[in-house]
């Protein structure tokens, strides 16, 4: 990097050039007041205070937005300056209340609460619940006011309630604009704005609507940039200053954000995202920045191990339940018994679960709930070991992005994406209904309903043609075919392709929910031949916090740890000789099979599933919360939340990341892998002796490829980790012979139902259920049907609705979509919400083991409206 | 649409036939249409003259135009006959019949629609020699009157785009700069920027996507030149710009016009529209091989958008807020390329310069300042109108020559020049030649021309308190300094007015000022004190007035001032009686009135109503005159 000589205050120093005055003084150490800037936001230059004296440049120009240049000459605090910048700062305490900053009690306040309240109105020093956590504070200590000449023109604007997680109280804004800047530049949001103009001017959303009505997702953002207490985080308030801050990562979805945790006693009392965070970069989404508390301080947590006797729960000892379950289990085959394991445990507890499974129990029935939208990853295509570095979106010139409900299911994606487009980049959407990623520009190419696949299909053909390459089934195929089924014009298509071949790095990020589509695992080599044949990288985004972790680990009735085959005889016995034990050979059943066989006599589920329909023996629920399904259970263990444990997540990227523990277990609940541990202890002898974590990933590390090069000490310092699981083949064309049929049109159920994802539960636990700021933003109790089709079926908006399949009907209420195609019908789709069981055709795919989830044939009537 | 084949070649020729068609007319009639004269409703007067000439059949002998503003907007609607040049104002459609029978056909001049100089009271036949512009230089302007805004062919019949095919066939691009910088052209639009320097910036900055810009979002109140060259002669702006253009090398533009303006933003349209027809826009000009292509974005009616860098932000779709410099826009401008942006007016002297050359325009004008500059004379003056003159011309000239004084016999008080920032100039510096530097010395500024002229009826601290809450309003709210330092100093200024001013809140005012001026991010909050220090430097008295002895000496401020009757006058006639909102006076018929103070809210009725002849109610500027009005009448009494 180029560097350039300039002389701040006398002092000569060599900065990088494209810095800022203001970022090139705090590289030399110099102290520059600010208020308005914030190191991750575009410069603004509103507040006035950083201003310099620059030789050659008239007035004062703002360190904070002028760039540096050979050999200038600053001066940052001439007294000239710093009496500006006092006069300004008065400026501002004429509209804050201010007595917190400048009144004459403020030491013996402090001690004494002398002045608990005072007779002006804008005295407010108790009532900001952001006292000395204020940026303002800071500065008017460092620029030093001690008395103000002016008179208070305090705003007396309404406090603003009414929206979730965080209210806003405008008189302690000092419009510095952080929160829009991080609303519109950074989120790609566009919810805030200023309003007014002049003295009038305030933050807030166009025509003055609630947040929720604007549109806003509730990222926090805004929250996180405030340098007052204007913006306060609810649940946060009046709870002060934390005792200890400690790092975490997400445990929702797949991207793995880090968190900074504030702690006081042994309780969490909030969070915010951490700008050193690797997938991250300081941003995070609503259910990262606003759940944490709630979740782990949950009234629904179960806090000792319940056995049910006569009828009723009751509290016993660790020992008492780790007998009983143990000698209960021991009274059946491996075969009867059943694993069914959420997808946001930690690595080290997969492992000692499935250890548990195959070698204490001897039975291959185990699965993870992330057979759903994940069991399309296969070995033939070794696709499991893609990793890549979310920020290489960031650097891509053309992304093709398969997946309208990224912008919600990964919301911190629409930040690589904004800045991905701010670079330049093409960004180009494909999929049926419209993406929620804010105001960030794309280019639209609407599918018909699962059209993706026939889209897919047209592109390979296109670019093979343009290449030579000799595909020759393709020739079967021909472009109206595709046009039919996907909808979209060869002369489209043509237009991608000179997209993708124009504009280098070219990405093609998927969500999973597209697999779905055609239910079948010739979809990722569709997916694979695409990427080889146009050299854009393949992306693939994973769901639950640590899905990709339960596959790698071996939550699978026919892979184990490091993705070896049941079947691969010759690796299984590298397993046995470490476990010194015999593993079962033949796989086990998947998750719905384990749901529905017979053979099934005991179910041990580590985390919630939906109701069970079928008569079990015995019933083990291992979750932090008390669900539905613990209703039904025999025993009850108390499993902590992962901000009580310590271990490791493998996230999207691949990229294995450690977790703190953030504060001791509550009440007796323990750790997953210590729960299952304790009966291994109890069932065979050797192999479960665990003392922690730890001493689990040593284990791993010898077990598992591609963890071997892990060093625990390396990991909590934040070094980035990939997990390396295959040696680099070249990539290889797949033949595919079979191509994704019609679907076809059927009269009595002429609607094709989409289902979207719903990622918002820990561990099963519901947010939309448990945390009413996330209900109100999240509802999942409306299906999305266009106004004509409704017109037709004399449906209003909001009206009832009743959706059958050949298999069962469920209700929901209308909210009309302009955007989608007619016939189509979108619902959010929760595993954990009724509606799974009640419309689903069970016969599951021989390759995915799971039922036929998207494009469900439906038809749609009026329900009873009350 | 395009024609293609016009190349430059053709241009000439077509040229020489739009002007040998004309030819068979021996009369010209011009109605001016600019926004003041419509609101007279000129467009009747056009419209009657137009019947009567088809009926008449005179069509082929008569040439009718509606023009642009003449500039003397006072006088509308403006009729004007040529070649006499007879100059006919405030004419009515009843007019016209007389003006076609008389003037047209009998060739005999209608005394009572000519203009009467108030000064000689002699009436005035041609239009120049009418005071109003017979002192004026109407370089830019004066085309106005002559042609048809909406008709190319009225700007090529006088010359129009000779300029650009003369920079496209005989200049280089830097020849073309150098020529602008050697005129010594200055940016119109205030701050007074070399423009040729401006564009060799902008040229010589890294890239290859330029922009260029047309500002016109002209939000003084009380100017409106811009507007009126826009209406009524938008081809010059354009000829201006695509010669910027060339000169610069940008390939894209933009015209930057208000909403707020309709006709402007119809006749631009239309000249961009007929421009591109023409082939002085878009691919290949004229056959010269450069491209060039402007598009029209209407405001939406921010005062501060007239910054130069709000109004990028405005352009790109964003709030209007300005942001620091550097970087310049002449290098990161609009979508972060090098931009150059002027105002309607400099684009108009473009194409002057080129073809009468650098040298003879930097003849006119001062040493600093160069050519001529437009203003718009408004307030409290004779002939309201936009006035063109050299730069140098004194404000004497203006005001009292071409403006033709104060109405009502009133005493002249202060102008105030350069819109709601600039200062107020006292009697004193009526003699001040005008340009850049000698306005900003004497605490104003040149600003976009607005020339507000202000009577002895005038109190200088409210208008320094309008103008302030103007640009309190219009702050857009980014910065610290503008935002809250301007309300402050309302906060004051409205206390002072109410006379409930404290002898330390000059000072303040003077503080609040400094820190306005030298914290404010954009030209809108470094200039919004002007108004209050320029009031402070020459009018000091008024605002001391108002603290220490709580009255109003212009009799302004409702709030101080006084409404009395005069025993010794009134007739007690019961109008004023009758006529006050408050019941605050009382008295019975034929005997005399007394307002009781108490109840009385200043509202002036009485004041009004009072009969011309009585003349009993009278304005006091304070409580303090009232009482020695009383304490003389009793000793009077006494006596």
């Amino acid at each position: 990097m180029e560097k350039i000589k300039i002389i701040i205050d006398g002092q000569e120093i060599a900065v990088r050039k494209g810095l800022t005055v203001l970022e090139a003084a705090r590289e030399a150490n110099i102290y520059i007041p600010t208020l308005c800037y914030h190191p991750s936001l575009p410069p603004f230059g509103g507040c006035r205070l950083c201003i310099v004296e620059i030789e050659d440049i008239k007035g004062y120009p703002t360190s904070c937005t002028t760039p540096i240049e050979d050999g200038m000459r600053i001066r940052t605090s001439t007294p000239e300056i710093q009496d500006i910048r006092q006069q300004v700062l008065e400026l501002i305490l004429t509209e804050h209340p201010n007595a917190c900053l400048v009144c004459q009690h403020k030491e013996n306040c402090d001690e004494y609460k002398s002045t608990i309240r005072k007779v002006d109105q804008i005295t407010g020093c108790e009532f900001c619940p952001n006292n000395n956590q204020c940026e303002l504070q800071e500065v008017v200590k460092y620029i030093g006011i001690e008395k103000i000449n002016l008179p208070s023109l305090y705003r007396n604007l309404p406090i603003e309630r009414l929206d979730p997680f965080f209210e806003r109280d405008y008189n302690l804004c000092i419009l510095c604009g952080r929160c829009i800047r991080a609303c519109q530049e950074i989120r790609g949001a566009g919810t805030l704005t200023f309003i007014h103009r002049g003295p009038k001017t305030v933050i807030g959303t166009a025509f003055n609507r609630t947040h929720i009505e604007a549109g806003c997702q509730f990222c926090g953002a805004c929250v996180d940039v405030c340098p007052t207490g204007a913006l306060f985080e609810k649940g946060r308030k009046w709870e002060g200053i934390s005792e200890e801050v400690i790092t975490t990562i997400c445990p929702y979805c797949g991207i793995g954000c880090q968190l900074v945790v504030e702690v006081k006693g042994n309780r969490i009392i909030g969070a915010y995202p951490d700008i050193k965070g690797k997938t991250n970069q300081g941003q995070v989404c609503v259910r990262g920045r606003f759940t944490f508390k709630n979740i782990v301080h949950n009234a629904d947590r179960i806090y000792n191990p319940l056995i049910r006797k006569n009828g009723d729960f009751e509290e016993v000892s660790w020992e008492e339940a780790v007998n009983y379950v143990s000698e209960k289990l021991k009274k059946y085959k491996g075969e009867e018994i059943g694993f069914i394991i959420s997808p946001q445990l930690f690595n080290e507890d997969y492992y000692v679960i499935q250890k548990f499974v195959r070698l204490a129990l001897n039975s291959n029935n185990i699965d993870n709930l992330a057979r759903l939208t994940s069991a399309y990853i296969s070995n033939e295509l070794k696709d499991f070991s893609i990793t890549y570095k979310l920020q290489e979106i960031e650097q891509a010139k053309c992304i093709l992005l398969f997946g309208s409900d990224i912008g919600y299911s990964h919301p911190v994606i629409n930040v690589k994406f904004k800045k991905a487009v701010d670079n330049g980049a093409k960004l180009i959407f494909i999929g049926s209904r419209k993406p929620e990623i804010g105001l960030i520009p794309f280019k639209r190419i609407q599918t018909k309903p699962g059209g993706e696949v026939h889209l897919i299909v047209g592109l390979i053909k296109t670019i093979a043609e343009r290449k030579n390459s000799n595909l020759e089934n393709l020739n079967k195929i021909n472009f109206d075919k595709i046009e039919k089924l996907s909808g979209i014009s060869y002369e489209k298509i043509v237009e991608i392709v000179n997209l993708i071949e124009n504009f280098s790095p070219c990405l093609i990020i998927y969500d999973l929910e597209l697999l779905q589509a055609w239910n079948d695992p010739n979809m990722i080599k569709l997916l694979n031949n695409l990427s080889i044949l146009s050299g854009a990288k393949l992306i693939p985004l994973w769901h639950e916090s640590n899905s990709r972790g339960a596959w790698t680990l071996g939550i699978s009735p026919e892979i184990l740890p490091g993705y070896i085959k049941i079947s691969d005889l010759d690796n299984i016995k590298n397993f046995e000789k470490i476990w010194k034990n015999s593993i079962p050979k033949s796989p086990g059943l998947s998750l719905i099979e384990i749901l529905e066989k017979k053979i099934i006599k005991a179910l041990y589920i580590i985390g919630d599933i939906p109701k069970i329909e079928k008569n079990l023996e015995f019933l083990i629920v291992q979750n932090p919360f008390f669900t539905s399904v613990c209703k039904k259970a025999d025993v009850i263990l108390p499993a902590c939340t992962w901000a009580e444990a310590e271990g490791t997540f493998l996230n999207t990227e691949g990229r294995i990341q450690f977790l703190n523990r953030i504060i001791e277990p509550l009440g007796n609940s323990k750790p997953d892998w210590w729960i299952i541990s304790q009966i291994g202890q109890k069932i065979k002898n050797n192999g479960f002796q665990y003392s922690s974590s730890k001493e689990i990933l040593e284990e791993i590390k010898k077990v598992v490829p591609g963890f071997q090069d892990i060093s625990l000490s390396q990991l909590k310092k934040g070094e980035p980790f990939f997990i390396k699981l295959c040696s680099n083949e070249s990539k290889k064309l797949f033949r595919i012979d079979e191509f994704p049929p019609m679907e076809e049109e059927d009269r009595d159920f002429p609607f094709f139902l989409i289902f979207r994802n719903d990622l918002d539960n820990y561990r099963g636990f519901s947010l939309v259920k448990n945390d009413k700021g996330i209900r109100l933003i999240r509802s999942h109790d409306f299906i999305e049907l266009n106004p004509e089709d409704c017109k037709k079926l004399n449906i209003a908006e909001k009206d009832k609705v009743k959706i059958i399949s050949n298999y069962g009907e469920i209700e929901a209420r209308v909210k009309f979509n302009e955007d989608i195609h007619q016939r189509t019908a979108y619902l959010r789709f929760s595993f954990f919400s009724d509606s799974f069981s009640k419309i689903f055709d069970l016969p599951l795919n021989s390759k995915t083991k799971i039922p036929k989830i998207q494009l469900l044939p439906v038809k749609i009537i009026r329900g009873e409206n009350v | 649409m395009r024609n293609e084949n016009i190349t430059l070649e053709k241009l000439e020729i077509k040229r020489k036939s739009i002007i040998e068609k004309r030819k068979i007319y021996n009369r010209l009639i011009t109605v001016c249409g600019g926004t003041g004269c419509q609101a007279y409703n000129c467009r009747e007067v056009f419209k009657k003259f137009k019947e009567l000439i088809f009926q008449k059949d005179l069509k082929n002998k008569i040439e009718l135009k509606i023009t642009g503003c003449h500039g003397f907007c006072e006088r509308g609607p403006i009729v004007v006959v040529q070649p006499e040049g007879i100059f006919y104002q405030r004419v009515t459609p009843e007019d016209v019949e007389e003006i076609i029978n008389e003037t047209i056909i009998d060739k005999k001049i209608i005394s009572r629609l000519l203009y009467i100089d108030p000064i000689t009271n002699c009436k005035i036949e041609k239009e120049k020699e009418v005071p109003f512009y017979k002192k004026q230089k109407r370089l830019i302007f004066g085309n106005n009157g002559l042609i048809d805004p909406t008709n190319i062919e009225d700007y090529l019949a006088i010359g129009g785009y000779k300029a650009l095919t003369k920079v496209l066939t005989e200049m280089k691009p830097a020849e073309v700069i150098d020529e602008i910088k050697y005129s010594g052209l200055r940016g119109r639009g205030g701050a007074g920027f070399l423009t040729g320097r401006k564009w060799e910036i902008c040229r010589k900055a890294p890239g290859i996507e330029k922009y260029i810009i047309c500002n016109c979002d002209e939000g003084d109140p009380g100017a409106y030149m811009d507007r009126s060259l826009l209406e009524g002669n938008p081809h010059s702006v354009l000829e201006g710009m695509i010669i910027g253009a060339y000169a610069i090398g940008a390939h894209q533009g933009y015209i930057y016009v208000r909403k707020e303006y309709p006709l402007a933003v119809k006749n631009i349209s239309q000249a961009v529209s007929q421009a591109l027809k023409w082939n002085f826009l878009c691919k290949d000009i004229l056959g010269s091989g450069f491209t060039f292509n402007i598009d029209i974005v209407q405001g939406a009616g921010a005062f501060v958008s007239g910054e130069e860098t709000a109004l990028i932000a405005s352009i790109e779709g964003r709030r209007a807020f300005p942001t620091p410099r550097p970087p310049y826009p002449a290098e990161k401008g609009l979508w972060k390329k090098p931009t150059n942006i002027n105002n309607v007016e400099t684009w108009a002297n473009v194409p002057l310069i080129i073809l009468k050359g650098a040298k003879w325009y930097s003849q006119i004008g001062t040493k600093t300042s160069k050519g001529t500059k437009i203003f718009s004379l408004v307030g409290k003056i004779n002939n309201t109108g936009l006035v063109e003159v050299p730069m140098g011309t004194t404000l004497r000239e203006i005001i009292f020559e071409i403006g033709g004084g104060i109405p009502n016999g009133k005493k002249f008080k202060a102008v105030q020049t350069g819109g709601p920032s600039g200062g107020c100039i006292p009697e004193s510096l009526l003699d001040l030649p005008i340009d850049f530097e000698s306005l900003s010395e004497a605490g104003s500024m040149m600003g976009s021309g607005g020339m507000i002229v202000m009577d002895e009826d005038t109190c200088m601290v409210d208008v320094a308190r309008y103008f302030l809450t103007f640009t309190q309003h219009e702050s857009c709210g980014k910065c610290v300094p503008c935002r809250i330092g301007t309300r402050q100093m309302v906060e004051i200024l409205n206390r002072i007015i109410k006379g409930e001013g404290e002898p330390e809140d000059i000072k303040q005012l003077e503080e609040l000022a400094q820190i306005v001026k030298k914290g404010s991010l954009c030209g809108l909050g470094q200039t919004a004190p002007n108004p209050v220090l320029t009031t402070l430097r020459y009018f000091q008295n008024e605002y001391e007035a108002h603290i220490y002895e709580r009255k109003c000496p212009a009799k302004v401020c409702t709030d101080l001032i006084v409404y009395y009757i005069l025993p010794e006058k009134c007739v007690g006639c019961l109008l004023c009686l009758k006529n006050c909102p408050t019941e605050a006076i009382s008295g019975e018929r034929k005997k005399v009135h007394v307002i009781n103070q108490e109840k009385c809210i200043k509202c002036g009725m009485c004041y009004e109503v009072c009969p011309p002849k009585v003349k009993a109610v009278i304005k006091l500027s304070g409580k303090k005159e009232l009482e020695n009005i009383q304490k003389k009448q009793k000793t009077e009494g006494d006596k």
